[in-house]
Protein backbone atom coordinates (compact mmCIF):
# COMPACT_ATOMS: atom_id res chain seq x y z
CA UNK A 1 0.00 0.00 0.00
CA UNK A 2 2.74 2.43 0.87
CA UNK A 3 5.38 1.36 -1.61
CA UNK A 4 6.51 4.84 -2.70
CA UNK A 5 4.62 6.99 -0.22
CA UNK A 6 7.27 7.70 2.38
CA UNK A 7 10.39 8.76 0.50
CA UNK A 8 12.22 11.11 2.80
CA UNK A 9 14.05 14.31 1.91
CA UNK A 10 13.60 18.05 1.74
CA UNK A 11 11.16 19.46 -0.85
CA UNK A 12 14.19 20.72 -2.82
CA UNK A 13 15.66 17.21 -2.96
CA UNK A 14 12.30 15.64 -3.78
CA UNK A 15 12.13 17.87 -6.86
CA UNK A 16 14.56 15.30 -8.29
CA UNK A 17 12.59 12.22 -7.27
CA UNK A 18 9.46 11.17 -9.17
CA UNK A 19 8.01 7.76 -9.94
CA UNK A 20 5.33 6.87 -12.46
CA UNK A 21 3.76 3.41 -12.50
CA UNK A 22 0.56 1.58 -13.26
CA UNK A 23 -1.53 -1.08 -11.56
CA UNK A 24 -4.45 -2.56 -13.38
CA UNK A 25 -7.86 -3.57 -12.19
CA UNK A 26 -9.13 -4.17 -15.70
CA UNK A 27 -8.56 -6.80 -18.37
CA UNK A 28 -5.08 -6.65 -19.79
CA UNK A 29 -4.50 -4.92 -23.11
CA UNK A 30 -0.85 -5.43 -24.18
CA UNK A 31 -1.10 -2.92 -27.04
CA UNK A 32 -2.10 -0.11 -24.70
CA UNK A 33 0.63 -1.09 -22.28
CA UNK A 34 3.22 -1.05 -25.07
CA UNK A 35 2.25 2.53 -25.88
CA UNK A 36 2.32 3.38 -22.17
CA UNK A 37 5.82 1.95 -21.87
CA UNK A 38 7.01 3.83 -24.96
CA UNK A 39 5.88 7.10 -23.36
CA UNK A 40 7.67 6.29 -20.08
CA UNK A 41 10.83 5.36 -21.98
CA UNK A 42 10.92 8.53 -24.09
CA UNK A 43 11.45 11.07 -21.30
CA UNK A 44 14.84 10.40 -19.69
CA UNK A 45 14.02 7.91 -16.93
CA UNK A 46 16.89 7.07 -14.58
CA UNK A 47 15.27 3.72 -13.73
CA UNK A 48 12.71 1.71 -15.63
CA UNK A 49 11.05 -1.63 -15.01
CA UNK A 50 8.41 -3.65 -16.76
CA UNK A 51 6.88 -7.09 -16.79
CA UNK A 52 6.28 -8.92 -20.01
CA UNK A 53 4.00 -11.88 -20.62
CA UNK A 54 5.82 -14.65 -22.43
CA UNK A 55 3.52 -17.61 -23.05
CA UNK A 56 2.43 -18.66 -19.57
CA UNK A 57 5.10 -16.85 -17.59
CA UNK A 58 5.96 -13.27 -16.72
CA UNK A 59 9.49 -11.94 -17.17
CA UNK A 60 10.79 -8.78 -15.52
CA UNK A 61 13.01 -6.30 -17.35
CA UNK A 62 14.99 -3.53 -15.67
CA UNK A 63 17.02 -0.52 -16.71
CA UNK A 64 19.15 1.65 -14.44
CA UNK A 65 20.96 4.68 -15.84
CA UNK A 66 24.71 4.18 -15.86
CA UNK A 67 24.69 0.42 -15.31
CA UNK A 68 26.94 -0.11 -18.33
CA UNK A 69 29.69 1.86 -16.57
CA UNK A 70 29.83 -0.30 -13.45
CA UNK A 71 32.60 -2.78 -12.90
CA UNK A 72 30.26 -5.79 -12.95
CA UNK A 73 28.07 -4.55 -15.82
CA UNK A 74 28.24 -7.82 -17.74
CA UNK A 75 26.87 -9.76 -14.75
CA UNK A 76 23.99 -7.38 -14.03
CA UNK A 77 20.50 -8.34 -15.22
CA UNK A 78 19.76 -5.01 -16.91
CA UNK A 79 18.49 -4.06 -20.36
CA UNK A 80 19.01 -0.89 -22.37
CA UNK A 81 16.23 1.69 -22.84
CA UNK A 82 16.05 0.75 -26.52
CA UNK A 83 15.59 -2.94 -25.69
CA UNK A 84 12.78 -2.16 -23.24
CA UNK A 85 11.16 0.29 -25.66
CA UNK A 86 11.01 -2.48 -28.28
CA UNK A 87 9.33 -5.05 -25.99
CA UNK A 88 5.86 -6.36 -26.81
CA UNK A 89 3.18 -7.97 -24.60
CA UNK A 90 3.90 -5.73 -21.60
CA UNK A 91 1.55 -5.75 -18.65
CA UNK A 92 3.13 -3.44 -16.04
CA UNK A 93 5.68 -0.68 -16.09
CA UNK A 94 7.33 1.92 -13.89
CA UNK A 95 9.87 4.69 -14.31
CA UNK A 96 11.83 7.05 -12.06
CA UNK A 97 12.56 10.62 -13.16
CA UNK A 98 14.73 13.37 -11.77
CA UNK A 99 13.26 16.30 -13.66
CA UNK A 100 9.77 17.69 -13.20
CA UNK A 101 9.59 18.76 -16.86
CA UNK A 102 9.98 15.10 -17.89
CA UNK A 103 7.14 14.15 -15.54
CA UNK A 104 4.94 16.87 -17.02
CA UNK A 105 5.70 15.60 -20.53
CA UNK A 106 4.85 11.99 -19.58
CA UNK A 107 1.58 13.05 -17.93
CA UNK A 108 0.61 15.16 -20.95
CA UNK A 109 1.37 12.36 -23.43
CA UNK A 110 -0.44 9.74 -21.34
CA UNK A 111 -3.51 11.99 -21.28
CA UNK A 112 -3.34 12.51 -25.04
CA UNK A 113 -2.86 8.77 -25.67
CA UNK A 114 -6.09 8.04 -23.71
CA UNK A 115 -5.06 4.48 -22.83
CA UNK A 116 -7.58 3.94 -20.01
CA UNK A 117 -4.81 2.63 -17.72
CA UNK A 118 -4.69 3.61 -14.04
CA UNK A 119 -1.51 5.62 -13.55
CA UNK A 120 0.02 6.70 -10.25
CA UNK A 121 2.60 9.46 -9.92
CA UNK A 122 4.63 9.55 -6.70
CA UNK A 123 6.37 12.74 -5.70
CA UNK A 124 5.63 16.26 -4.51
CA UNK A 125 1.83 16.43 -4.44
CA UNK A 126 1.75 20.06 -5.63
CA UNK A 127 4.01 19.20 -8.56
CA UNK A 128 1.82 16.30 -9.65
CA UNK A 129 -1.29 18.43 -9.31
CA UNK A 130 0.20 21.17 -11.51
CA UNK A 131 1.34 18.59 -14.09
CA UNK A 132 -2.23 17.28 -14.32
CA UNK A 133 -3.72 20.76 -14.53
CA UNK A 134 -1.22 21.75 -17.24
CA UNK A 135 -2.44 18.72 -19.23
CA UNK A 136 -6.04 19.83 -18.75
CA UNK A 137 -7.40 17.56 -16.04
CA UNK A 138 -7.65 17.13 -12.27
CA UNK A 139 -6.05 14.30 -10.25
CA UNK A 140 -8.40 11.64 -8.91
CA UNK A 141 -7.17 10.35 -5.53
CA UNK A 142 -4.16 10.99 -3.30
CA UNK A 143 -2.38 8.91 -0.69
CA UNK A 144 -0.65 11.22 1.78
CA UNK A 145 2.11 10.34 4.19
CA UNK A 146 1.19 11.55 7.66
CA UNK A 147 4.55 10.65 9.17
CA UNK A 148 6.25 8.04 11.32
CA UNK A 149 5.42 7.39 15.00
CA UNK A 150 6.22 5.04 17.85
CA UNK A 151 9.75 4.09 18.90
CA UNK A 152 11.59 6.51 16.63
CA UNK A 153 14.85 5.81 18.48
CA UNK A 154 14.96 2.47 16.61
CA UNK A 155 15.33 4.23 13.25
CA UNK A 156 18.69 4.76 11.55
CA UNK A 157 19.91 8.32 11.10
CA UNK A 158 17.96 10.54 8.72
CA UNK A 159 20.70 10.66 6.06
CA UNK A 160 20.58 6.86 5.79
CA UNK A 161 16.77 6.80 5.79
CA UNK A 162 16.73 9.17 2.84
CA UNK A 163 18.48 6.43 0.87
CA UNK A 164 16.73 3.35 2.27
CA UNK A 165 13.25 4.88 1.89
CA UNK A 166 13.79 4.99 -1.89
CA UNK A 167 13.13 1.24 -1.82
CA UNK A 168 9.57 1.05 -0.53
CA UNK A 169 9.89 -2.58 0.51
CA UNK A 170 13.04 -1.70 2.46
CA UNK A 171 15.23 -4.21 0.66
CA UNK A 172 18.11 -1.74 0.79
CA UNK A 173 19.43 -2.33 4.28
CA UNK A 174 20.63 0.64 6.39
CA UNK A 175 23.73 -1.45 7.21
CA UNK A 176 24.44 -1.79 3.48
CA UNK A 177 24.18 2.00 3.07
CA UNK A 178 26.66 2.54 5.91
CA UNK A 179 28.95 -0.14 4.47
CA UNK A 180 28.83 1.42 0.99
CA UNK A 181 29.59 4.87 2.42
CA UNK A 182 32.70 3.39 4.10
CA UNK A 183 33.75 1.70 0.84
CA UNK A 184 33.39 4.98 -1.07
CA UNK A 185 35.27 6.89 1.62
CA UNK A 186 38.12 4.36 1.44
CA UNK A 187 38.07 4.62 -2.38
CA UNK A 188 37.44 0.89 -2.74
CA UNK A 189 34.21 1.62 -4.66
CA UNK A 190 33.13 4.49 -6.90
CA UNK A 191 29.87 6.33 -6.17
CA UNK A 192 28.39 4.75 -9.29
CA UNK A 193 29.33 1.20 -8.28
CA UNK A 194 28.14 1.66 -4.71
CA UNK A 195 24.81 3.20 -5.77
CA UNK A 196 24.28 0.50 -8.36
CA UNK A 197 24.88 -2.19 -5.76
CA UNK A 198 22.12 -0.69 -3.63
CA UNK A 199 19.80 -0.17 -6.61
CA UNK A 200 20.24 -3.84 -7.47
CA UNK A 201 18.55 -4.85 -4.21
CA UNK A 202 15.35 -2.90 -4.98
CA UNK A 203 13.10 -5.53 -6.53
CA UNK A 204 10.66 -3.00 -8.02
CA UNK A 205 13.42 -0.77 -9.43
CA UNK A 206 11.95 2.35 -7.80
CA UNK A 207 15.35 3.22 -6.30
CA UNK A 208 16.53 6.57 -7.68
CA UNK A 209 20.14 5.75 -8.45
CA UNK A 210 21.03 9.31 -9.45
CA UNK A 211 19.72 10.83 -6.21
CA UNK A 212 21.41 8.02 -4.31
CA UNK A 213 24.80 9.07 -5.64
CA UNK A 214 24.33 12.61 -4.33
CA UNK A 215 23.14 11.40 -0.92
CA UNK A 216 25.87 8.79 -0.66
CA UNK A 217 28.57 11.30 -1.52
CA UNK A 218 27.44 13.50 1.36
CA UNK A 219 27.32 10.50 3.67
CA UNK A 220 30.81 9.38 2.63
CA UNK A 221 32.17 12.87 3.20
CA UNK A 222 30.85 12.67 6.76
CA UNK B 1 16.64 -18.80 5.71
CA UNK B 2 19.55 -21.00 6.69
CA UNK B 3 23.29 -20.70 6.15
CA UNK B 4 25.04 -23.95 5.30
CA UNK B 5 27.87 -23.98 7.87
CA UNK B 6 29.78 -26.54 5.79
CA UNK B 7 29.94 -24.14 2.87
CA UNK B 8 30.23 -20.80 4.66
CA UNK B 9 33.76 -19.39 4.65
CA UNK B 10 33.03 -16.73 7.25
CA UNK B 11 33.86 -13.86 4.87
CA UNK B 12 31.03 -11.75 6.33
CA UNK B 13 30.06 -10.22 2.98
CA UNK B 14 26.38 -10.98 3.53
CA UNK B 15 26.08 -9.27 6.91
CA UNK B 16 25.25 -5.72 5.75
CA UNK B 17 22.66 -6.97 3.24
CA UNK B 18 20.27 -8.16 5.96
CA UNK B 19 17.72 -5.36 6.62
CA UNK B 20 17.23 -6.47 10.23
CA UNK B 21 20.84 -7.38 11.11
CA UNK B 22 19.92 -11.01 11.78
CA UNK B 23 23.22 -12.43 10.50
CA UNK B 24 26.33 -12.62 12.71
CA UNK B 25 29.70 -14.34 12.62
CA UNK B 26 30.48 -16.99 15.25
CA UNK B 27 33.67 -18.91 16.10
CA UNK B 28 33.79 -22.29 14.38
CA UNK B 29 35.86 -25.45 14.74
CA UNK B 30 35.78 -26.48 11.07
CA UNK B 31 37.77 -25.42 8.02
CA UNK B 32 37.34 -21.74 8.82
CA UNK B 33 37.79 -19.98 12.17
CA UNK B 34 34.32 -18.43 12.00
CA UNK B 35 31.07 -18.89 10.09
CA UNK B 36 27.92 -16.83 9.62
CA UNK B 37 24.69 -17.83 11.28
CA UNK B 38 21.16 -16.44 11.27
CA UNK B 39 19.19 -15.48 14.38
CA UNK B 40 15.90 -17.13 13.47
CA UNK B 41 13.87 -15.03 15.90
CA UNK B 42 15.10 -11.83 14.24
CA UNK B 43 15.05 -13.13 10.63
CA UNK B 44 11.95 -11.92 8.77
CA UNK B 45 12.42 -14.33 5.83
CA UNK B 46 12.74 -11.54 3.25
CA UNK B 47 15.35 -13.62 1.41
CA UNK B 48 17.50 -10.57 0.75
CA UNK B 49 20.76 -12.26 1.84
CA UNK B 50 20.31 -15.01 -0.76
CA UNK B 51 18.82 -12.81 -3.50
CA UNK B 52 21.70 -10.34 -3.24
CA UNK B 53 23.93 -13.04 -4.70
CA UNK B 54 26.78 -11.68 -2.62
CA UNK B 55 27.82 -15.03 -1.11
CA UNK B 56 30.77 -16.37 -3.13
CA UNK B 57 29.92 -19.99 -2.22
CA UNK B 58 26.08 -19.81 -2.32
CA UNK B 59 25.80 -20.82 1.32
CA UNK B 60 22.34 -19.29 1.86
CA UNK B 61 19.64 -21.91 1.59
CA UNK B 62 15.92 -21.26 1.68
CA UNK B 63 14.08 -24.19 3.26
CA UNK B 64 10.35 -24.60 2.67
CA UNK B 65 8.51 -22.51 5.25
CA UNK B 66 5.62 -24.03 7.15
CA UNK B 67 2.79 -22.37 9.07
CA UNK B 68 3.05 -19.89 10.72
CA UNK B 69 6.62 -18.99 9.71
CA UNK B 70 5.52 -18.53 6.09
CA UNK B 71 3.73 -15.37 7.24
CA UNK B 72 7.16 -13.79 7.71
CA UNK B 73 7.91 -14.15 4.00
CA UNK B 74 4.41 -12.93 3.11
CA UNK B 75 5.03 -9.57 4.76
CA UNK B 76 8.76 -9.27 4.11
CA UNK B 77 9.63 -10.66 0.68
CA UNK B 78 8.19 -8.31 -1.98
CA UNK B 79 8.00 -11.18 -4.45
CA UNK B 80 5.84 -13.35 -2.19
CA UNK B 81 2.33 -13.51 -3.62
CA UNK B 82 -0.60 -13.42 -1.23
CA UNK B 83 -3.01 -16.16 -2.37
CA UNK B 84 -6.21 -14.15 -1.86
CA UNK B 85 -5.20 -11.10 -3.94
CA UNK B 86 -2.64 -12.86 -6.14
CA UNK B 87 -0.59 -9.69 -5.79
CA UNK B 88 3.07 -9.48 -4.80
CA UNK B 89 3.89 -7.03 -2.03
CA UNK B 90 2.38 -6.41 1.38
CA UNK B 91 -0.83 -4.60 0.58
CA UNK B 92 -3.60 -4.21 -1.94
CA UNK B 93 -4.21 -2.13 -5.04
CA UNK B 94 -5.92 0.46 -2.77
CA UNK B 95 -5.94 3.94 -4.34
CA UNK B 96 -3.68 2.89 -7.20
CA UNK B 97 -6.73 1.77 -9.18
CA UNK B 98 -9.35 3.94 -7.49
CA UNK B 99 -10.22 5.65 -10.77
CA UNK B 100 -11.45 2.24 -11.96
CA UNK B 101 -12.67 0.52 -8.79
CA UNK B 102 -14.10 3.55 -6.93
CA UNK B 103 -13.04 1.79 -3.73
CA UNK B 104 -12.60 5.12 -1.94
CA UNK B 105 -15.58 7.37 -2.62
CA UNK B 106 -16.13 10.99 -1.83
CA UNK B 107 -16.99 11.33 1.85
CA UNK B 108 -14.63 8.48 2.75
CA UNK B 109 -11.04 8.44 3.90
CA UNK B 110 -8.67 5.51 3.47
CA UNK B 111 -6.23 4.77 6.28
CA UNK B 112 -3.10 2.68 6.17
CA UNK B 113 -1.11 2.03 9.32
CA UNK B 114 2.09 0.23 8.45
CA UNK B 115 3.76 -1.27 11.51
CA UNK B 116 7.52 -1.85 11.40
CA UNK B 117 8.08 0.60 8.59
CA UNK B 118 10.63 1.93 7.75
CA UNK B 119 12.93 -1.03 8.21
CA UNK B 120 12.50 -1.71 11.93
CA UNK B 121 10.24 -4.75 11.67
CA UNK B 122 7.41 -5.83 13.93
CA UNK B 123 5.75 -8.81 15.50
CA UNK B 124 2.17 -9.46 14.47
CA UNK B 125 1.20 -8.93 18.12
CA UNK B 126 2.12 -5.24 17.74
CA UNK B 127 0.03 -5.03 14.57
CA UNK B 128 -2.88 -6.51 16.48
CA UNK B 129 -2.77 -3.65 18.99
CA UNK B 130 -3.49 -1.15 16.22
CA UNK B 131 -6.02 -3.45 14.63
CA UNK B 132 -8.02 -3.73 17.87
CA UNK B 133 -7.90 0.04 18.31
CA UNK B 134 -9.20 0.66 14.78
CA UNK B 135 -11.94 -1.97 15.11
CA UNK B 136 -13.18 -0.25 18.26
CA UNK B 137 -13.45 2.98 16.27
CA UNK B 138 -15.76 1.25 13.80
CA UNK B 139 -13.60 1.37 10.67
CA UNK B 140 -14.23 -0.94 7.70
CA UNK B 141 -11.20 -3.18 7.16
CA UNK B 142 -10.08 -3.67 3.56
CA UNK B 143 -11.34 -7.13 2.61
CA UNK B 144 -8.54 -7.87 0.14
CA UNK B 145 -5.76 -7.03 2.60
CA UNK B 146 -3.56 -9.90 3.84
CA UNK B 147 -3.91 -8.56 7.39
CA UNK B 148 -7.73 -8.61 7.26
CA UNK B 149 -7.56 -12.27 6.35
CA UNK B 150 -5.92 -12.98 9.71
CA UNK B 151 -8.37 -11.18 11.99
CA UNK B 152 -11.89 -11.11 13.31
CA UNK B 153 -13.00 -7.84 11.72
CA UNK B 154 -15.47 -7.11 14.54
CA UNK B 155 -12.76 -7.02 17.20
CA UNK B 156 -9.53 -6.65 15.20
CA UNK B 157 -8.01 -9.63 17.04
CA UNK B 158 -5.96 -12.32 15.35
CA UNK B 159 -7.99 -15.50 14.89
CA UNK B 160 -5.06 -17.94 15.09
CA UNK B 161 -3.21 -17.01 18.28
CA UNK B 162 -0.16 -19.08 17.25
CA UNK B 163 0.92 -16.41 14.73
CA UNK B 164 1.22 -13.47 17.13
CA UNK B 165 4.95 -13.84 17.75
CA UNK B 166 5.85 -14.02 14.06
CA UNK B 167 8.18 -11.21 13.06
CA UNK B 168 7.84 -9.39 9.71
CA UNK B 169 9.57 -6.46 8.03
CA UNK B 170 6.33 -4.48 7.94
CA UNK B 171 2.61 -5.14 7.96
CA UNK B 172 -0.15 -2.79 6.83
CA UNK B 173 -3.56 -2.48 8.42
CA UNK B 174 -5.79 -1.05 5.68
CA UNK B 175 -9.25 0.34 6.34
CA UNK B 176 -11.59 3.17 5.55
CA UNK B 177 -13.97 5.40 7.47
CA UNK B 178 -16.18 8.46 6.98
CA UNK B 179 -13.96 11.46 6.30
CA UNK B 180 -15.21 13.30 9.42
CA UNK B 181 -13.82 10.52 11.66
CA UNK B 182 -10.21 11.18 10.64
CA UNK B 183 -9.33 13.46 13.62
CA UNK B 184 -10.72 10.90 16.11
CA UNK B 185 -8.77 8.06 14.46
CA UNK B 186 -5.59 10.12 14.34
CA UNK B 187 -5.89 11.08 18.02
CA UNK B 188 -6.37 7.44 19.02
CA UNK B 189 -3.32 6.36 17.00
CA UNK B 190 -1.18 9.10 18.55
CA UNK B 191 -2.25 7.99 22.02
CA UNK B 192 -1.40 4.37 21.20
CA UNK B 193 2.00 5.29 19.68
CA UNK B 194 3.66 5.23 23.10
CA UNK B 195 2.54 1.66 23.69
CA UNK B 196 3.66 0.22 20.36
CA UNK B 197 7.01 -1.60 20.53
CA UNK B 198 8.08 -0.55 17.02
CA UNK B 199 7.54 2.32 14.60
CA UNK B 200 4.62 2.85 12.27
CA UNK B 201 3.84 5.09 9.31
CA UNK B 202 0.45 6.55 8.64
CA UNK B 203 -1.20 6.91 5.22
CA UNK B 204 -4.30 8.96 4.54
CA UNK B 205 -6.15 8.42 1.27
CA UNK B 206 -8.64 10.91 -0.07
CA UNK B 207 -10.52 11.62 -3.27
CA UNK B 208 -9.72 14.97 -4.84
CA UNK B 209 -12.19 17.80 -5.12
CA UNK B 210 -11.06 20.71 -7.32
CA UNK B 211 -7.60 19.06 -7.44
CA UNK B 212 -7.23 19.10 -3.61
CA UNK B 213 -7.72 16.15 -1.22
CA UNK B 214 -11.28 16.28 0.09
CA UNK B 215 -9.99 15.58 3.62
CA UNK B 216 -7.51 18.49 3.61
CA UNK B 217 -9.69 21.09 5.43
CA UNK B 218 -10.39 18.51 8.15
CA UNK B 219 -6.68 17.71 8.48
CA UNK B 220 -5.83 21.41 8.63
CA UNK B 221 -8.41 22.10 11.32
CA UNK B 222 -7.21 19.14 13.40
CA UNK B 223 -3.57 20.16 12.83
CA UNK B 224 -2.72 16.82 11.25
CA UNK B 225 0.46 17.38 9.30
CA UNK B 226 1.12 15.53 6.06
CA UNK B 227 4.39 15.42 4.16
CA UNK B 228 4.68 17.34 0.85
CA UNK B 229 5.16 14.16 -1.17
CA UNK B 230 2.91 11.17 -1.64
CA UNK B 231 1.11 9.17 -4.28
CA UNK B 232 -1.42 10.54 -6.74
CA UNK B 233 -3.72 8.42 -8.86
CA UNK B 234 -3.99 10.89 -11.73
CA UNK B 235 -7.31 9.48 -12.94
CA UNK B 236 -6.56 8.19 -16.42
CA UNK B 237 -8.17 4.77 -15.85
CA UNK B 238 -11.71 4.14 -17.04
CA UNK B 239 -14.38 3.13 -14.56
CA UNK B 240 -15.60 -0.45 -14.88
CA UNK B 241 -19.33 -0.71 -15.44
Amino acid sequence: MTHSNHRLGSPEELLRDWIIFNTDARPLDPKRHERYMQILTAHNPVCLACRRIEKDKTTRYRYVKGWEETKDAAKLPYSTLVEIGDLRDIKWGSAVYTNKKDVEAVVRELKEADLGISVVVSGLLGGVRSACEAAGFEPHTVNMSAGTYGRLELLPEARILEITSMCGHHMVSPYLVAHMAREVRARRLTLTDASMEMARQCTCNFFNVERCQELLQRLAEG
Amino acid sequence: MEIDSERCTGCGLCLPYCPVAAISLYPAMGRFPRVASIDHDACVECGECRKSGVCPVSAHVQPELGWPRILRAMWSDPMAVFPKTMMPGRGTQEMKTNDITNCFRKGEVGIGVELGRPGVGTTLAEVEKVSILLAALGVAFEEESPWTDLIDTETGTIKDRSVRSERVLSCIVECKAPVVKMPEIYAALMEAAGEIDTVFTLDIISRCVNSEPEVKPILDEARIHVRPNGKTNIGLGRLLS
